[in-house]
């Protein structure tokens, strides 16, 4: 799938520095992580199938900031960024089941990030419906994830 | 009081990519505020296109994509990468102390000199252009627009900090963007992004800062800003480097 990356970013742009400025909250990391979001989505364009480009850019732009803000060392000083940083500390239970890369689950047919899903419903505040949607999934499927997500937070929290 | 609408939906339905339903059904939930975020993030799109033109992010993003590439060819083939290190530093003039000169003032361009050390941790900054980079020397001219990358070279494991500031007295850190608490190893790094100069007028000016131990970043933006041109009044255990470029209105 050819993507004119200038007319992607016409239309998204704004979206994805905002969700990488809520996440990161740092401008200047906020629009950087927004061109590694751009990057992916052309590293993989031959697997983009999605007809809803900002439910995958949004959660492509997820995944970048989550897997940053696991390699910071910065510790989180509020609540929900608190929340948002054991959820990038968490491995996803879903892709080590599987024996995947975590990079690979964003695209095409395969699993999304489990800790996308988990940003998207216990940090984000969308209903479990709304999540499933965001992602391509079932909502059963969704809480499954999350059930198993869950489990992994709390075994970061006890740690 | 309902809960606010996640910035996901209002994102979408901005974006008319909602079905028809789901947008009617938001509309009914939503509340002032959220009518007001939903016109601050208009707001915050055409301010972005403005200060990000979409050739910019579109190069910037085609550059990350091939430098990827690039840094995975560059581990098979060490012996070229170290050639190609090699040309840039040839690029760079014999390191020898200069003088600086008089502060800007609001009617001048800005001086070009500052002033360096054999020895000391350089600051070098690139101009990214279609037929490859081009070293700018200290008080080289660039345009709004021109996409500039930045990199460093350490004479020993150090801590830094590079940030710049404009003509009209903001500042930008660059370096490091995250809280960072171990030492960067000696030798010559790239910062990992690119950025493009806006169309603030006059100049500006690129300073590193480095030290064997942590550096409080807010000590060294208050000192770029009272510096004007001349050396940052910084404690002497600290080194620091600084390249200016002119700006040239289009």
């Amino acid at each position: 799938m050819a993507i004119d990356v200038e007319q992607l970013y016409r239309r998204y742009g704004g979206m994805v520095r905002r969700r990488c400025r809520s996440m990161l909250g740092d401008e200047t990391e906020a629009v950087d992580a927004m061109h590694d979001t751009f990057v992916e989505i052309l590293r993989r364009r031959q697997r983009l199938t999605d007809d809803a480009p900002s439910s995958l850019l949004y959660r492509t732009a997820t995944w970048v900031c989550l897997n940053r803000m696991r390699s910071r060392r910065r510790k989180p000083e509020h609540r929900d960024a608190l929340l948002l940083e054991r959820i990038a500390a968490a491995d996803d239970p879903e892709a080590r089941s599987l024996a995947r890369g975590a990079l690979r689950t964003l695209f095409g047919s395969e699993p999304v990030d489990s800790r996308v899903i988990a940003t998207l419903h216990l940090h984000d505040g969308l209903t479990l419906a709304e999540t499933a949607e965001a992602v391509g999934m079932s909502v059963s499927g969704v809480r499954k994830r999350l059930r198993r997500m869950r489990s992994t937070l709390g075994e970061l929290e006890a740690a | 009081m309902s809960a606010p609408i996640p910035d996901f939906l209002l994102e979408r339905l901005r974006l008319d990519e909602l079905d028809p339903v789901a947008a009617a059904r938001l509309r009914d939930r939503m509340s002032p505020a959220d009518e007001a975020r939903l016109e601050a993030m208009r707001t915050d799109d055409a301010r972005l296109l403005d200060d990000l033109p979409p050739r910019v992010v579109a190069a910037e993003v085609d550059r990350r994509r091939q430098g990827r590439a690039r840094s995975m060819s560059w581990l098979l083939v060490p012996a070229l990468a170290m050639a190609a290190a090699a040309a840039l530093f040839a690029l760079r003039p014999a390191p020898e102390t200069t003088v600086a000169q008089a502060p800007i003032q609001a009617s001048q361009e800005a001086p070009t000199e500052i002033t360096r050390a054999k020895g000391d941790d350089r600051l070098l900054v690139f101009r990214r252009a279609a037929d490859g980079e081009e070293l700018l020397e200290d008080g080289a001219p660039a345009r709004p627009g021109d996409l500039l990358q930045l990199a460093l070279v350490l004479t020993a494991d150090r801590h830094a900090v590079i940030m710049s500031v404009d003509g009209r007295g903001a500042v930008t850190t660059h370096f490091p963007t995250a809280a960072r608490p171990d030492p960067i190893e000696a030798g010559r790094h790239a910062l990992d992004h690119a950025f493009a100069l806006d169309d603030a007028p006059r100049y500006e000016r690129f300073v590193l800062v480095t030290a064997a131990a942590p550096i409080d970043a807010a000590q060294v933006r208050d000192a770029l800003i009272a510096a004007g041109d001349g050396p940052l009044e910084l404690p002497e255990r600290w080194q620091q480097d600084s390249v200016l470029v002119r700006k040239e209105q289009p």
